[in-house]
């Protein structure tokens, strides 16, 4: 029987400044210098002007949850459940999947105010979201 | 001209007017036939369809495949062809047509081959077995997915995360018309003898709601069934179809519209502005609305996809979706029967059951469902909710392959001449 795991993000050319940063506890999203638009998920040229200034951009690491899922079955048994994964939206726009941590399942709502956390263990970097702690 | 005149001409003129569907076969869907290959229950649906259409498999010279385990030994990230291209040697004649994609464009694309003559009889076939120990949930660890996998999402997760939504901003009154319409398709595969729920409801939607959560709001019987089993369908012109067995079936209108990048990128809950637009440009090209579909193959994954598919086609405007399931629409004595095989959740989702859905649909036209009624010998249908699944008399029928939230909804409209 094999260990069951989580999967792990593999970074490529494109996103390693993405995971470098947060492996410092930053959060960076890729903006473009012609437009202004910010791009996730990282993308070679601008989804809206489709030139190839996009910049990686730190960013305020705040949002609220556009929507949720409390999960009950996991994919493997590597999760303990129930778990909550969200798309959360940050206040510059662009929306992210992620997980909330911090929080009683019962207790989170879509547009609820929370903040980018980052998991800095080795041997990949992971970002999450948690309330915003007033 | 009269307006049937008007729309008789107008379909004469599309390019799929020129291709019939001719054979449809569907193996035993079962929750395990590991010992079963994908490419064995592939070759029986294929065998199965080429004797209800009467067409020597030797004429088929175009193929669609979605078959588990196949090629053997092929090695996934070095696979320079697809998957068609090794069906030449397993049919032993040379194809004159390949499919670009899978499911409802395909078929699409085959009948508009068909029309320009590259090719004329055209195959489509799934074969998809399990390992005995597989689990059932989508693999979730591939490099493309960097940014979704990890947060331990998988696709009743996805979903889920849409129906989250939708229920905030139409409200928690749509959680019961989920499980409802979950209910009324379940109720047709307890109907179905073929279907993997057959003789397991009926069901309330009640009992949707105290089954097993998945992930919020989504429950277990919101859900696609898990199970093997392998289909195929055969479509060829006009002319051809004339001397096959059974009534040939018409592609009066179809179309496809992919939103995003499923699984690789969050799902889009909104932002697409008109999503059925192209729906409607295509079935007013074939001069038809919705008024006149009499029977619903909607694409079941989730409950909230019906609701879903439902709004982005049309039936009903956006956010009336619930109300809409509510006034029974969907049952046998609705305006609208849906998913009436049982569908993705309780007749089979075999890993990729896109082609069921027409199936079920040439079936329903050709009057040649099974169910209680069938059971008396003399082929007539009584029609009783909750004891019949033969729709009265259908003439055309509206058929969809994967919606929201997950990317991609393809439709097509098929006719009994």
């Amino acid at each position: 029987m094999t260990t069951a795991i989580r999967p792990v993000p593999r970074p490529t050319a494109l996103s390693a400044p993405f995971w470098d940063a947060a492996r410092s506890g930053e959060l960076v999203i890729q903006r473009c210098a012609t437009c202004g638009g910010y791009e996730w998920t990282p993308q070679v040229g601008c989804s809206r002007c489709y030139t190839e200034t996009l910049q990686w951009t730190r960013v305020s690491g705040q949002g609220t949850v556009y929507t949720y899922s409390v999960v009950y079955r996991p994919p493997t048994p590597a999760y303990d459940t129930p778990f909550v994964v969200a798309i959360v939206e940050l206040a510059e726009g662009v929306r992210m999947m992620t997980d909330l941590i911090e929080v009683d399942p019962a207790e989170v709502r879509i547009e609820m105010p929370v903040e980018v956390t980052f998991d800095r263990e080795l041997p990949m970097p992971l970002y999450h979201f948690r309330p915003v702690t007033a | 001209m009269t307006a049937a005149l008007v729309r008789t001409a107008r379909r004469r003129r599309h390019p799929l007017a020129q291709a019939r569907v001719v054979g449809v076969g569907t193996t035993e869907q079962a929750r395990d036939l590991s010992h079963r290959s994908g490419m064995s229950l592939a070759l029986e649906a294929l065998r199965l369809a080429a004797d209800d259409s009467g067409i020597d498999i030797a004429e088929i010279d175009g193929i669609s495949s979605v078959v588990s385990g196949y090629p053997y030994g092929a090695d996934d990230e070095n696979l320079q062809l697809s998957q068609e291209m090794y069906w030449m040697r397993q049919l032993g004649h040379p194809l004159r047509w390949i499919a670009p994609q899978r499911g409802i464009p395909a078929i699409l694309d085959a009948a508009i081959a068909i029309d320009r003559g590259l090719a004329s009889t055209v195959a489509i076939v799934v074969g998809m077995s399990r390992p005995a120990d597989s689990t059932n949930t989508a693999a979730w660890s591939r490099p493309a997915n960097e940014f979704t996998g990890w947060t331990g999402s998988f696709t009743a997760v996805q979903f889920a995360l849409a129906g989250q939504r939708y229920l905030h901003e139409y409200g928690d009154k749509a959680l019961h018309a989920m499980a409802r319409s979950s209910a009324t398709i379940r109720n047709y595969g307890h109907l179905n003898p073929a279907a993997v729920y057959y003789g397991r409801g009926p069901f309330t939607a009640r009992d949707v709601l105290d089954s097993r959560p998945i992930a919020t709001p989504l429950t277990l019987l919101m859900c696609s069934t898990v199970n093997d089993g392998g289909c195929a369908l055969i479509v060829t012109g006009r002319e051809r179809a004339r001397d096959t067995r059974k009534r040939p079936i018409s592609i009066i209108a179809g179309g496809d519209q992919q939103p995003y990048t499923p699984y690789v990128e969050a799902p889009v809950l909104d932002g697409v502005p008109d999503e059925g637009a192209f729906a409607r440009a295509a079935m007013d090209r074939a001069g038809i609305t919705l008024d006149d579909i009499d029977v619903v193959e909607l694409y079941d994954h989730f409950a909230i996809g019906v609701l879903m598919e439902f709004e982005m086609f049309g039936f009903c405007g956006r956010g009336e979706a619930a109300d809409f399931v509510e006034s029974g629409v969907m049952e046998l004595d609705g305006r609208y029967p849906t998913c009436t095989d049982g569908g993705n959740q309780a007749y089979s989702h075999n890993g990729f059951p896109a082609i069921f859905r027409p199936i079920e649909a040439v079936r329903q036209l050709r009057r040649e469902v099974v169910d209680p009624c069938t059971a008396d010998g003399t082929g007539r249908h009584y029609h009783t909710p909750g004891e019949c699944r033969a729709v009265r008399d259908p003439k055309l029928a509206f058929v969809t392959n994967p919606g929201p939230p997950t990317g991609g909804a393809s439709f097509m409209v098929l006719g009994r001449d």
